[in-house]
């Protein structure tokens, strides 16, 4: 792809500001609209606007998958552990009568991990879309 | 309510447009306005929530991926299986081949690539690669063969381009020959 120096100045000013609004959205997920699904495509397309800077991808399609699968399970692992403190599955693990300001905790570690799992999800299939003729080039 | 009816107006006609266009750049740069406008449409309907994905993923990472396969379906790709200089490329004399397919290429706007071998496996997407076409030289007649697919509209410029050589034969095969190894 020919980049021209618009569009790289253009997202390098843009790409930390992209990465912040995501990164808000998942954290104030709970209270206001937005939530993990939402902040973690925003946090998406600011990874993408680094292809338009520089069009070689550096990261390896399986390593992303991997990274995947562990925040899959650290999200099971983070719903089951209410099975161990209230003795109920798939819920808060504090108490009831607890302060909502600290019950908060709970939905925002749940925000956080599946913001990320939906942003390496689209970024592994960016990657995997981008490299299609990457390996092509290697042999000629 | 007077904007939700003009905005709503606005989508159609924004969707006919994509429809009746025909250039690929500009169907998707209409298209994440459309998505921007529906992202308008369901804040006002109060659902910010919808919005907000909507935003992210039809007006950023939909076009940006339709972007990409727009810039890759331009690559003519080419297989060389020669040993002679016919399709080699130098600054004082390229072979009559190249000299064709360069010609070929800019006539559609095209990038030209020539691979000598195919890789060992292919881990995108999709297994298959995508070969437009495959040069060879016949071994009785000694003449070269352009094989291409069959359903490919650019063929027959092809032909008409490599009518006057003689030793040039352009052939067309079925779908799915082309991939033999």
């Amino acid at each position: 792809m020919k980049n021209s120096e618009l569009l790289e100045t253009i997202s390098r000013v843009l790409y930390p500001f992209i990465l912040l609004f995501g990164l808000y959205i998942i954290l104030n997920g709970d209270l206001s609209p937005g939530g993990g699904f939402q902040g973690g495509t925003i946090l998406a397309t600011a990874f993408l606007t680094i292809y338009l800077v520089k069009s070689k991808n550096t990261i390896s399609v399986k390593s992303l998958l991997k990274l995947e699968k562990v925040l899959f399970l650290m999200l099971l692992f983070v719903a089951v552990i209410s099975v161990f403190t209230r003795g109920v599955p798939f819920t808060n693990f504090l108490p009831l009568n607890t302060q909502p300001d600290i019950k908060r905790v709970f939905l925002i570690i749940l925000n956080i991990l599946f913001g990320l799992k939906v942003a390496t999800g689209l970024i592994a299939v960016f990657t995997a879309f981008i490299s299609e003729n990457e390996d092509f080039d290697d042999t000629y | 309510m007077n904007i939700n009816i003009l905005l709503q107006l606005l989508l159609i006609l924004i969707a006919v447009f994509i429809i009746s266009s025909k250039d690929n750049l500009k169907i998707v740069i209409s298209y994440s306005v459309f998505s921007l406008i529906a992202a308008c449409l369901y804040f006002l309907y109060k659902a910010p929530d919808v919005a907000l994905a909507e935003i992210a993923v039809g007006s950023a990472i939909v076009p940006l991926i339709l972007i990409l396969s727009i810039s890759k379906q331009r690559e003519f790709i080419v297989l060389n299986r020669l040993e002679d200089s016919f399709l080699e490329a130098s600054d004082e004399r390229s072979g009559i081949g190249y000299e064709i397919l360069s010609e070929f290429c800019k006539y559609y706007g095209l990038k030209l690539k020539i691979y000598k071998k195919l890789p060992g496996k292919a881990n995108g997407i999709f297994s298959h690669r995508n070969i437009d076409l495959i040069v060879e030289k016949h071994h009785l007649s000694r003449r070269y063969l352009f094989k291409g697919k069959e359903s490919s509209i650019l063929m027959y410029k092809l032909e008409k381009l490599a009518a006057p050589y003689e030793d040039i034969k352009v052939i067309k095969l079925e779908e799915g020959e082309t991939d033999e190894q």
